[in-house]
């Protein structure tokens, strides 16, 4: 199976430039901002989330 | 691919992008119209025999 | 690869050992508490609460390629990098609805098999086992790849002694713990993975402001910030397709409905997908600052542990060495346990030796651990090609099941002869794409032409489908 997935991955086929020049419309700063400080927020709070459930479930004796 | 001599590759790319979106959203009016219609009953009672349908 | 290990070999092997004792440990455990029958080995007995269930999904789609690709993906494709690998999400917020109805449909079944061959019938059961198979084991090898090249970057071990080690860690305490010590590791692991994640962004971004990094993007790297970057745009909507079939059709997701308590079910998959979604976006963010500090990255696939190493020195070594090693047991481990499940349960219950008691079919799965276990490593032995390339390959068959297991759920003109050819043709055209018209492309015309052969099937040649067939497995 690696021989044949290795085949078909690498066969040939047109490649999509990265960075190549293009039409381009870059998104403003502020949204930017507020994607990569909203995504750690958000980490944080399904990290606490989860904690408190946890909490909750192991006074009530519901873990398992 | 003949589709290359008659677009420019951002064209491609936007065509592609439009048929995901449509695909993923056919997918979600899907689910959520199944998920409607099982909504509150009884897992086994098909709507459609309920109502004479088939 | 780099040319100098990141972290000191003391210091790795100590991580490794202690990790791999703690894990193993634990597994055993947990292993001991329960009834010890078939349903409490395979499905940790059928009662897990909210806070388990949420994070044994966050930490099982948490996987070594969320890690080491989606960053990957970040510092090449830019934001729709980012973003299109957080649509994955997607995956585990759509299952939430269908993961209700199977609860209700099924209460005694143990697999995603189960349904598919009691709603159509064992021509398409082949099939799909075929088709979950062929995933399972590209995935388990990313895995395993995955687990070999992180050691070796980090530490400068040999590819194969990491390979071996993790895989060799992940199979032992999933063979005596069963589903129990994977969701309670899963639970430790996801909020290692999630906290350790916080702190590398906050301390990565306290360094580099995100003005900072979204100046130098703009004036260096505009390519990463274009909305309209047509690599980025081709990638947008595979990740969430891809996502959708892995989940609708793997055992991995299946049986956490089954082992969830029915209350916590759709919430817990609401819940874990919001949680996931956060995932990509920050390590894409770090990946990003690599590019605004012009960090030279040899191989794009550790970027991660690269920019953490060079922003926060050997803590952030150690702290990258336990995240991905977190990644990886977690992802391994709940592959383990749910394929055996689904071989003890469909290919050796209900295929070679029909009647088998409980006990045996839990002791089939205990064989089927180990023997995955084995496989993995051997087909991992030689690194052959870029993790996130194999699992792309692979989306070309898991999307072609995404209609045919939804529409089999909810609609009872659901035809068996179109989910089969569903299945079939929408992976034969998947893969035809992901060789003439670009990797990003599989996914979504498998998808595309399976929906298309499932709902014009259906419409055709509607089935009667008697729904209380499913209630007994």
């Amino acid at each position: 199976m690696p021989l044949l997935i290795t085949a078909l991955i690498t066969a040939n086929r047109p490649a999509f430039a990265t960075t190549a020049p293009t039409t381009q419309w870059l998104l403003p700063a502020s949204l930017f901002r507020l994607l990569v400080v909203g995504s750690i927020i958000g980490l944080v709070v399904a990290t606490l989330v989860i904690v408190l459930i946890w909490l909750k479930e192991l006074r009530q004796g519901q873990v398992w | 691919m003949q589709i290359e001599c008659c677009m420019t590759e951002l064209q491609q790319a936007l065509l592609i992008f439009a048929i995901g979106a449509l695909v993923t959203l056919a997918t979600v009016i899907m689910i959520a119209r199944g998920h409607a219609r099982w909504h509150g009953r009884d897992p086994y009672d098909d709507p459609n025999r309920a109502a004479g349908h088939d | 690869m780099t040319d100098a290990p990141l972290l000191d070999a003391g210091i790795a092997w100590f991580l490794l050992v202690a990790f791999s004792v703690l894990w193993i440990a634990l597994g055993v455990w947990w292993g001991k508490r329960g009834k010890g029958d078939a349903d409490d080995y395979l499905l940790a007995g059928r009662n897990i609460g909210l806070a388990l269930s949420t994070a044994t999904l966050m930490a099982s789609w948490v996987t070594g390629n969320t890690t080491l690709a989606a960053p990957e993906v970040g510092y090449t494709l830019g934001l729709w990098g980012m973003l299109g690998y957080a649509l994955a999400g997607l995956g585990l917020f759509l299952f939430a609805p269908l993961a209700i109805r199977i609860k209700r449909l099924m209460p005694t079944a143990r697999t995603s098999g189960d349904f598919v061959r009691l709603r159509y019938g064992r021509v398409c059961w082949a099939v799909f086992l075929l088709i979950t198979m062929a995933y399972t084991l590209g995935f388990l090898i990313t895995q395993g790849m995955g687990a070999g090249l992180l050691l070796q970057a980090l530490s400068g071990f040999d590819y194969r002694l990491g390979m071996v080690s993790v895989i060799g860690v992940s199979t032992t305490y999933t063979l005596f713990g069963g589903m129990r010590g994977v969701v309670g590791t899963d639970f430790i692991q996801s909020l290692l993975i999630m906290a350790l994640l916080v702190l590398v962004a906050v301390l990565g971004y306290g360094r580099i402001s995100v003005d900072e990094v979204y100046g130098a993007l703009a004036a260096e790297h505009p390519s990463r910030l274009n909305m309209l970057l047509p690599a980025g745009l081709l990638f947008a909507w595979n990740t969430g397709l891809f996502s959708m079939g892995e989940v609708f059709h793997n055992n991995i997701w299946w049986s956490r409905v089954f082992a969830s308590r029915p209350s916590v079910v759709f919430r817990s998959f609401i819940l874990g997908g919001l949680a996931w979604t956060t995932v990509p976006i920050v390590t894409g963010a770090i990946a990003l600052m690599a590019l605004a500090t012009n960090l030279e990255v040899p191989q794009v696939n550790m970027v991660f542990p690269l920019i953490t190493a060079q922003l926060l020195g050997s803590g952030g070594a150690i702290v990258v060495f336990i995240i991905i090693f977190a990644s990886l047991t977690s992802t391994l481990d709940s592959l383990l346990a749910a394929s055996a499940d689904l071989i003890a349960e469909d290919v050796v219950a209900h295929w070679l030796r029909p009647g088998i008691s409980d006990a045996q079919i839990r002791q089939a799965a205990r064989l089927v651990v180990v023997g995955l276990g084995l496989l993995t490593m051997l087909l991992s032995w030689q690194y052959f090609t870029s993790m996130y390339q194999l699992l792309l390959f692979t989306g070309a068959l898991v999307a072609s099941t995404i209609w045919p297991i939804a529409m089999g759920l909810y609609w009872p003109q659901a035809n068996r002869q179109a989910a089969t050819a569903a299945m079939v043709l929408g992976s034969i055209t998947g893969l035809l794409a992901y060789g003439l018209v670009a990797p990003y492309c599989a996914a979504l015309v498998s998808a595309a032409v399976s929906a298309g052969v499932m709902g014009l099937g259906s419409h055709w040649n509607p089935e009667r489908f008697e729904w209380r067939l499913l209630a007994d497995r």
